[in-house]
This record gives structure tokens, sequence and C-alpha cells, in this order.
């Protein structure tokens, strides 16, 4: 049964099964166990039918929408200018890109504390331009939280779709030039297509990245804001509720899971087979 | 100057510092089919790019129906191009693709012309399917309907059947030179093939290495060519090296005395390489006067005809086609004698030598 050519997956597959398929359905398993030692998934309804409860579900999954989309939006004209970049300014634009990924997303969090904050640059600036009267504070803002987490997943984006510009086909771009097509025309018809499957990837990447950052939540959100990964924590840290928790975290799986299998199912489509 | 049909004149073209297009000239009638050939790397997709407006040249004139083109943006130029490699729209449906250049028209309108151009190319059962799902052929002919669907007033097109078999090819040839009859567009065509160049076009370039070698009917070009390269580029061409003896005299490197029936615009003792066609040379077992003596190698049945591989006293291969008769055949190493028809052999300067 267990052929040559798959001998060497072997150590991965045993690993991936041994310290993450197992504790996840161990994960499962807990959340499944009532407070009164029963087995169901009343952990689940109990989470589901608490308003509040839901509305930190319903919040986080549209932080990581929101987060996307400005990422989507942030990231168009890096890519417009990629695409039109030499050699050296692509290069550099590049460095540009993975430089913040070295450094660690709790240095990358306090480094926007310190921009975001009343006494912070954005403040000062916007106030000696005379654009508002008192200095203010993005901090523990859901404002604040996009800002920062849209800097901080950008390169995740970015990445994936530069790979795919550095060997995109410029012969279908130069016929819809010669069919008579304008420059954004031309663009979007043949080199769009040719990125999508990576900005699939890329949204993916985000928006799980997004949701479950407990580090930035916690720290520029405050404790105001209420995002799943904290609810988990408060569940476990504060109020030794495992089952609760685990059954939150599930959730979290499932509905970042669920985004992921429709953006890979989009990816699939008939009309995007030819880019794969 | 005409104002009609397609004009290149004097255009050169550089990538970086490499010179690759060396004032290049020539005419496309209005309605006529022109093929671009010569060998790999030789600039004929260059020119193609050029024309299109893909790249600007450094310098010269290519004008269109009278109307310079050079200062008129790529998307204003009215063309239509078939890509060397197609360069279809993978997400768009083979219609999609067709009417990819019919954005201006009405919905009806553009309706009715994708339907009649997927007719044309027979893909009207494809309509639907993305290009990824068909084959070279049916893409190969997408390519072309998305060209015509404009109703451009040139057509350029870079090797379109390069990909395929040689039957595909040749019944697209065909189907080219039908629809050719019907429309009557202004065309270039890129290709490295001389047979296909010979069946679609009317006219040849001949390139080579940058610079235009000879413009001709297919005709022309076989029976005249202008340098040797052509020659030898356009079927075979045996080359022997030979001294001019005197007035429409030469003596061949192999020692064959040959008495053209016509003079020769070089001076005794000019070194010269003559050239024969295979099918111009026959086979002689014995000798005879003005024959080149050589050695028999091998001969293969062609049909009707015995293709004859020889080997001259210097070293030299030498091919010759004769029609096959009953008659005793030469064994391998027997001197044979190949009788040339003067009047169609070509003389060409020898190395390092001015004409
Ligand atoms: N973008 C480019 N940058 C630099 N040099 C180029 C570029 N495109 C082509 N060349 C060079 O220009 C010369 C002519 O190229 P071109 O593509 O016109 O040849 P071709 O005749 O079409 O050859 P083929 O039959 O192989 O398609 C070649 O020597 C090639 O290396
Ligand atoms: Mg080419």
């Amino acid at each position: 049964m267990i052929r040559k050519e798959t001998l060497l997956s072997w150590p991965m597959i045993a690993f991936m099964v041994l310290f993450f398929i197992s504790p996840l359905l161990l994960l499962a398993g807990i959340s499944l166990r009532g407070e009164d030692g029963s087995w169901g998934l009343g952990n689940f309804a109990a989470f589901l039918s608490d308003p509040f409860a839901r509305g930190v579900l319903t919040g986080t999954l549209a932080l990581g929408a929101k987060v996307t989309f400005f990422v989507s939006l942030a990231a168009l004209p890096l890519v417009m200018l990629y695409w039109h970049a030499g050699k050296l300014l692509r290069g550099l634009i590049l460095i540009c890109t993975l430089l913040p990924m070295l450094t660690a997303n709790v240095v990358r969090t306090f480094a926007w504390v310190v921009l975001l904050g009343r006494n912070g640059p954005i403040s000062q600036t916007l106030l000696g331009l005379g654009l508002t009267e008192r200095p203010f504070s993005l901090l523990f803002s859901e404002t604040g939280l996009i800002i920062a987490l849209v800097q901080i997943e950008l390169p995740l984006l970015l990445l994936p779709v530069f790979a795919v510009l550095n060997r995109a086909d410029r012969k279908t771009l130069e016929a819809a030039e010669v069919l008579g097509a304008g420059r954004w025309r031309a663009w979007f018809s043949a080199i769009f297509p040719q990125i999508i499957p990576a900005v699939l990837a890329g949204w993916v990447l985000v928006f799980a990245s997004a949701t479950t950052s407990y580090v930035t939540q916690s720290v520029i959100g405050g404790a105001r804001l209420i995002y799943l990964p904290q609810f988990v924590y408060r569940e476990v840290g504060v109020l030794f509720q495992w089952p609760m928790a685990a059954a939150i975290s599930i959730l979290l799986l499932a509905s970042t899971g669920v985004i992921m299998l429709g953006l890979t199912m989009l990816a699939r489509h008939e009309r995007l087979q030819g880019h794969a | 100057m005409a104002d009609t049909g397609l004009q290149i004149s004097n255009v050169d073209h550089s990538y970086e510092d490499k010179q690759v297009l060396h004032n290049v000239n020539f005419d496309v009638p209005d309605g006529k089919v022109v093929a671009l050939l010569g060998p790999s790397g030789c600039g004929k997709s260059t020119i193609l790019r050029a024309i299109a407006g893909l790249i600007t040249p450094d310098r010269g004139r290519i004008s269109l129906q009278g109307r310079d083109l050079t200062k008129v943006q790529v998307r204003n130029r009215k063309l239509g191009m078939v890509f060397q490699n197609f360069a279809l729209f993978s997400h768009m449906t083979v219609a999609e693709n067709v009417a990819y250049g019919l954005a201006h028209l009405p919905r009806q309108e553009r309706k009715e012309r994708v339907a009649r151009l997927l007719e044309l190319v027979r893909l009207t059962a494809f309509a639907n399917r993305f290009p990824p799902s068909l084959s070279g052929g049916q893409q190969q002919r997408v390519a072309v309907a998305r060209a015509l669907a404009t109703d451009p007033s040139a057509l350029l097109m870079d090797e379109p059947f390069g990909a395929l078999d040689r039957a595909l090819r040749a019944e697209l040839q065909s189907e080219l030179v039908r629809m050719q009859d019907d429309v009557g567009i202004t065309t270039v065509m890129v290709t490295h093939d001389q047979e296909e160049a010979q069946a679609v076009a009317g006219q040849l370039v001949v390139m080579n290495e940058g610079r235009v070698e000879q413009v001709g009917s297919p005709e022309e070009i076989y029976d005249h060519p202008a340098s040797l390269f052509v020659n030898g580029f356009i079927g075979h061409a045996n080359q022997q090296h030979a001294t001019v003896t005197g007035a429409g005299r030469l003596k061949t490197a192999g020692g064959a005395e040959i008495a053209m029936n016509r003079t020769l615009n070089y001076l005794p003792g000019a070194e010269v390489i003559v050239t024969s066609r295979p099918e111009d040379l026959s086979l002689s077992l014995t000798e005879q006067p003005g024959a080149i003596a050589a050695r028999f190698d091998r001969a293969v049945v062609m049909g009707r005809f015995l293709t004859i591989d020889a080997t001259l006293p210097d070293g030299t291969a030498i091919k010759a086609q004769v029609l096959r008769d009953g008659g005793a055949r030469p064994g391998k190493g027997d001197a044979i004698w190949l009788i040339p028809d003067t009047s169609r052999l070509h003389v060409f300067p020898g190395n390092n030598q001015i004409n």
C-alpha cells in the first residue's frame, strides 16, 4: 500500500496527524461536552442564542471582510505601479513589501500604537494642518484597528500577485491593444484575469489572518472591541470554560473555512482554467 | 509613391543597441497577400510588430492607404493581428473573444457579426467553449476570426500555422486562400516555411539578418534568385566554387569546364560560386563534355523521380533529381557525370568579392 513515490511525504503526514489533526479532533470532541457532563451541541446553541456572542462572531467576520476590502484597495495602485515598473523599481517595491514581514507582528502592532495615539504623527499632522480642532486618538477604535491590520496584512496579498506579474503573458495585452481596447480595458481583460487566482489566494490569507490576529485586535482594539480570538481567551483564561472555548474556536474555524472554500471554488471556475 | 496598400520604407530598428532591422523596404498591394520569410531570428516578427505599432522603429515610414502610421497609436491603427501563439483571452468564450474588438457596435449587430465570422471559420458549434479546451487548429481559427472581426484595413499574421500538423496546416492554408479570394484583405504573413509562403502568397519577401534580400513572385524568386542566400533558402541549391575563364566560360574547382549560354558580368580570373538546382542536372554514366564528375553515394526513389546524392572530388555534396528510367543504376563509389542545364545555372560572386 505504501508506494515508493509517496514515501518522502509520510513523515510530514505523520507530523500533521500528530500535531494538527488530532488536537483539532480533540478540540471538536471537547466542544461537544456539556457543563453537566452530557454530550451534544449545547455549547454551540448557547453561543448562537446569545446576542452579544453572535455580535462578536459577525463583527469578527465583518472585520475580516473590511480588512480584505481595504487591503485590495491599497494593493491596486501598488500592483499597477509594479506592473509598469522596470527591473530596478520592481526590486525596490518587492523589498519594501517584504521588509515589514521580517519584523514580528507584536513589534508592528506597537509601532501602530505610537502612530495612532493622541500624540502620534497622524493626529498631530491633521492638527497642524488645521483639519481638526484638537488631538484625537485612533486607538481602541475599529478605524484604527483596520488601518493597522491593512498595513500588516498587505504583503499577504501583494506577494502572490507580484509573483504572477513577474511571469505574466504580455501577448494578450498586445492583442487587446491591436483590437482597439484602451489602456484600462486592455489591462483588465489581459492581465487582470491572470492575477485573479493569486488575488483569491491572497484574500484567503488576509481574511484568515485578520480574523485571528489576537495581538493586534487586543492591543489596538482594546478591551471594548471584542473579537472571537479574545472571546476564546476570555472563556479559557478567565472563565475556565474549556468546552465553550472549544466550540467558539470550531465556529471560527468553520466560518473562515467556508469562506476559504468559497474562494477556492471560485478559483476553479471554468473561466479561470487557462490561468491556474 | 502610390497611396494604396501597405508600404514599408527604409525601416531600421534596434533592440537596446543591437540593430535587428536594416533599411527594410517592401510594399503590399491592396488586397494581396505577401509572405515574409527567412530563417529564425532574422527580424520577421519585429517588422510585424512595427507595422502593428507595438514597437516604434528608429527610422523609416510605414503607411497604409497613403496614411503615415508611425504617429498613430496601436489601438487606432485598425489592423487585425494573429499572434505567433494566438494570444486568446482564455477567460472569455470563443464568441466573446471574437466580439472583443466590436465593443463599439450595438448589441444586435455585434451578435450577427460574431455569428457570421464563426461560420466563416466553421466554429459555430464552439461559440460557448473556452479557448483552453480547444485544439490548436481550433484556437488558430478563433485567432483569425477575432482578427477579421473588426474589418481591419490590413491583416498581420505571425506564423499562424506554425504549431499545426501537416494536414491541418494544408487545410487552413487553402481555407485562407479561399477566404482571401472572397474578402481580399491586404495581408502580411510571416512564415519560415517556404512551401507555405508559396502556397498562400502572391509575393514573397525573403529576409536574412534584418535585411530584405529579395522581393518577388514565387517564380521570380525561384528562377532568378538575387543572392546566394535566396538561392539556397528557397529550394535546394548545389554550390560549387569556380573560376571565370572567358566570356561565359567557367572552370569549376572539380575541373569541369562549363560553357554558359550567356555572357557573364565577371572578368576572367574572377572567383565565383556557381549553383544548380537538383532538377536541372541530368545523370550520365559516361564522361561528357561540360559534365561535372562526381562519385555516386546513394539514390532515393521519390515517386516518379530519383534523388541522387553524390560527392564532388573536393568533398562537397551534390544532389540531383532525375526522372526514373529502367536503366542501370550506379553502385556506391562509382564515377558518374552530372550534366547541368546551363541556361538554369546561377553565378554569384565568390567570397570577398563584389559583383
Ligand atoms: N524584446 C527583444 N529584446 C531584445 N532583442 C529582441 C527582442 N525581440 C527580438 N529580439 C531579437 O531581434 C531579432 C529578430 O527577432 P524576431 O523575433 O523579429 O525574429 P523572427 O524572424 O520573428 O524569428 P522567428 O522565426 O524565430 O520567430 C532576434 O535576434 C532576436 O533575438
Ligand atoms: Mg517570430
